[in-house]
């Protein structure tokens, strides 16, 4: 696989799909992707996103046992940028900070989004996955798209070590409630939640409190 | 279980019989005595369901050919009784230097105590046959007969699977008087007797009461009183109108089963069923708790727990299969370990601090139902709610894969509102629906309508919701695109709904 260096944790993700021999789907490219800084909604695209995109049209990790679902941008099929129109019609006002929708869970309302106005020095936007079951609210789960790769991936590792892991699935652990000490490894991340950049989009004190036990466990790691 | 093991356990169960018949028969020397054993048959296993003697009081025989004895009770055993389901009797009589064994079969409902299963084992556990040696000893302790009288005796023997859960003495009546003065105790033989005669019965499943009756004499001149079993019967407890047939009856033959294993080894099967997990053995906890109660634990202990249990075996075992999703995982192994003691080793093998914990588990439960549902909970609930719908739905789940994740599983009674229905599974079949992202996106909105408008929502106002969102949007539930010909469109459908709640819930938005 012919990844670029900066994909390196859907590097990882790919290949423990393939080692713990959970279900992997990846199409071609669009012939005409979305660059980065595109304008999606009045969202600019983020550049790690237009990587991913370059490289496969729809992807789905692990949907066996947990599952992210990219939403495709293919040539016959390009919801992402669909999907992302109902997003802003449907909850852009709700949330504090705008964000833009890439992939979801398997038929669950909980979506994963970048937030284009929190961005490092590359330009690499936030990703925060977005619960809009009851009062829509955002937790955050990478500093960047890779991150997240990267995160996803040693969280199957540690469902499918589980005794019941493969059969029980995400209903036994959760990403990413119950696994705050793998994003703990993000010191980006740490920093963002620290300084409160990511608060708004957490009203709920049962939320920040989980926020805060990512920024435990990077302490500890440290 | 193949052939060749059923055959093996059809032996076992063959040879236990045997020996059991000529324990008793081996102690009787009057002649013209005549006892009688009957068995429920089935598939090789073979469960005493009742035992009677009579003309015991003829003069003693000579010795008798006791191997003679135990081939003919081997051919009929293994060629007749074993290969005929249902009742078999065997009748045997004293002769002055042979036994004679005649057999009969009858067809009858199987007693709910009857093994279906042969189990592969010899003999008795040692454990077992110390204890029904102990309780009966404990149980006859102080009997006695005055020179010359005569009594008649009962003992009662509630039994749950093989072990003694309550003894007593209920009836000791003397039936004649005799010449008087100090009572006489009772001669080794008698409980030899009885304890001989009780040992089979306890092989049965379940849980019921062996009945036994006995003759006690002393004649006169004799230093001890002598004395035989008259009678073994078993009462069964009535079956409860509040109990589900169907999980009862499923319960039993999945308890049989897992006793089988614990019977043949009991490391063996006590490792089967920890491996087994509770999502598999959802029904044996379930009916374990249903068919014991919770009672024995002192007081009313978590009622709410047991009316959700006892409502059906699908309304039950779904409800504690979403029920122990929601324990820490703590919790969840405490409530494993303790019902997996009780179902297999009995209420009486917990320890004081084993039954207080228990007890402390089944309230902890019943709050905790109560409680309304944290968020990661939710998570994990939404999870085993898309599994389950999929399971009902096999067709759909097909469709499922094919869209591409999208095609929300919604709950028509919100996950919030859970701890407003106690006794319902919130992930029953009933409350889970698919719906495309569009249609769930409109049917949520209106729920937050609602909550913000009833901040203390009822049962009552969350199942008027329900209902009312039910009337508009039934067209497009379990429907992966929109369905063709319909009469009103989803925003004419929102509308109408929102135009409805907002006549049932004033203040709503």
């Amino acid at each position: 696989m012919n990844l670029p260096l900066e994909l390196s944790g859907l590097q990882r993700l790919v290949e423990v799909c393939g080692r713990l021999k959970l279900n992997l789907e990846l199409t071609p490219p669009a012939h005409v992707p979305l660059k980065a800084g595109a304008l999606v909604e009045g969202l600019p695209f983020d550049p790690l996103l237009a990587s991913v995109y370059a490289y496969a049209g729809f992807a789905a990790f692990a949907t066996d046992v947990a599952g992210i679902i990219f939403h495709p941008l293919e040539d016959a099929d390009r919801q992402l940028e669909e999907q992302n129109k109902q997003w802003s019609q449907r909850h852009g006002g709700q949330l504090a900070l705008p964000t833009f929708i890439f992939a979801g869970e398997p038929h669950m309302a909980y979506h994963y989004a970048t937030v284009p106005t929190l961005v490092d020095s590359r330009g690499y936007q936030t990703v925060v996955r977005v619960d809009v079951y009851e009062e829509p609210f955002a937790l955050p789960v990478a500093s960047n798209v890779d991150r997240f790769f990267e995160a996803y991936s040693r969280y199957l590792e540690e469902l499918i070590a589980l005794p019941g892991g493969r059969e029980r699935g995400v209903g036994l652990l959760t990403f990413p409630w119950d696994v705050p000490h793998i994003l703990g490894r993000d010191g980006q991340l740490i920093e963002l939640i620290h300084h409160g950049h990511l608060d708004s989009l957490m009203p709920s004190p049962e939320a920040r409190g989980w926020a805060r036990r990512i920024v435990s466990a990077g302490a500890t790691r440290v | 279980m193949n052939e060749e093991v059923l055959e093996a356990g059809a032996m076992a169960e063959a040879l236990l019989a045997l020996s059991r018949i000529w324990s008793v028969a081996s102690g009787v020397n009057e002649v013209g005595t005549q006892l009688s054993f009957t068995f429920w048959s089935e598939r090789g296993a073979l469960t005493l369901t009742g035992y009677s003697s009579s003309g015991r009081s003829g003069s003693p025989g000579e010795p008798v050919d006791g191997e003679a004895l135990q081939q003919t009770l081997a051919k009929i055993l293994t060629q007749f009784a074993q290969r005929h389901q249902g009742m078999v009797s065997l009748m045997l009589e004293r002769q002055q230097a042979q036994w004679t064994v005649t057999y009969s079969t009858s067809t009858q409902p199987r007693p709910p105590e009857a093994k279906t299963l042969p189990v592969r084992r010899a003999g008795l556990p040692r454990q077992v046959v110390e204890a029904v040696t102990y309780e009966l000893g404990q149980c006859l302790t102080g009997v006695g007969l005055p020179a010359g009288g005569e009594a008649q005796v009962e003992v009662a023997f509630l039994l749950e699977d093989d072990r003694i859960e309550e003894r007593r003495l209920r009836l000791f009546e003397v039936t004649h008087e005799g010449t008087g003065g100090t009572p006489r105790s009772l001669a080794p033989s008698v409980l030899d007797e009885a304890t001989t005669v009780l040992l089979p019965f306890t092989q049965g499943v379940g849980e019921r009461t062996v009945h036994l009756r006995m003759k006690l004499v002393l004649p006169p001149g004799a230093r001890q009183a002598r004395g035989w079993v008259v009678e073994a019967s078993i009462e069964r407890p009535l079956p409860s109108p509040e109990l589900d047939a169907t999980l009862v009856a499923e319960y039993q033959a999945m308890h049989e089963d897992i006793l089988r294993r614990w019977r043949e080894e009991t490391k063996a099967g006590a490792t089967w069923v920890a491996n087994k997990g509770a999502e598999e053995l959802v029904l044996w906890y379930a009916g374990g708790v249903v068919v014991r109660g919770l009672g024995w634990l002192g007081g009313r202990v978590a009622p709410t727990v047991l009316r959700a249990l006892q409502r059906s075996k699908e309304a039950g075992t779904g409800w504690l299969r979403t029920t122990l999703a929601r324990l820490p995982g703590d919790k969840r192994q405490a409530f494993e370990r303790l019902w997996m003691k009780v179902q297999l080793e009995g209420k009486r093998s917990l320890s004081s601090a084993e039954r207080h914990e228990l007890r402390e588990l089944m309230e902890g439960i019943e709050q905790l139902i109560r409680t309304p549902l944290d968020t990661n909970t939710k998570n994990k609930l939404r999870a085993d709610a898309r599994e389950a719908y999929k399971r009902l739905h096999p067709h759909l789940a097909q469709l499922m894969d094919r869209h591409r994740g999208l095609l929300p599983i919604h709950h028509r009674r919100q996950l919030e509102y859970a701890h407003l229905f106690p006794e319902d599974d919130i992930n029953a079949a009933d409350n889970l629906i698919l719906v495309t992202s569009e249609v769930h996106d409109r049917i949520n909105a209106l729920w937050t309508k609602f909550r913000r408008a009833r901040t203390q929502a009822t049962a009552e106002d969350v199942e008027r919701m329900a209902r009312t969102l039910d009337d508009q949007f039934k067209h497009w539930y379990h429907q992966p695109r929109e369905p063709p010909a319909l009469p009103y469109s989803l925003a004419e459908a929102e509308q109408r709904a929102l135009k409805q709640l907002r006549r049932l819930f004033p203040g709503l938005e």
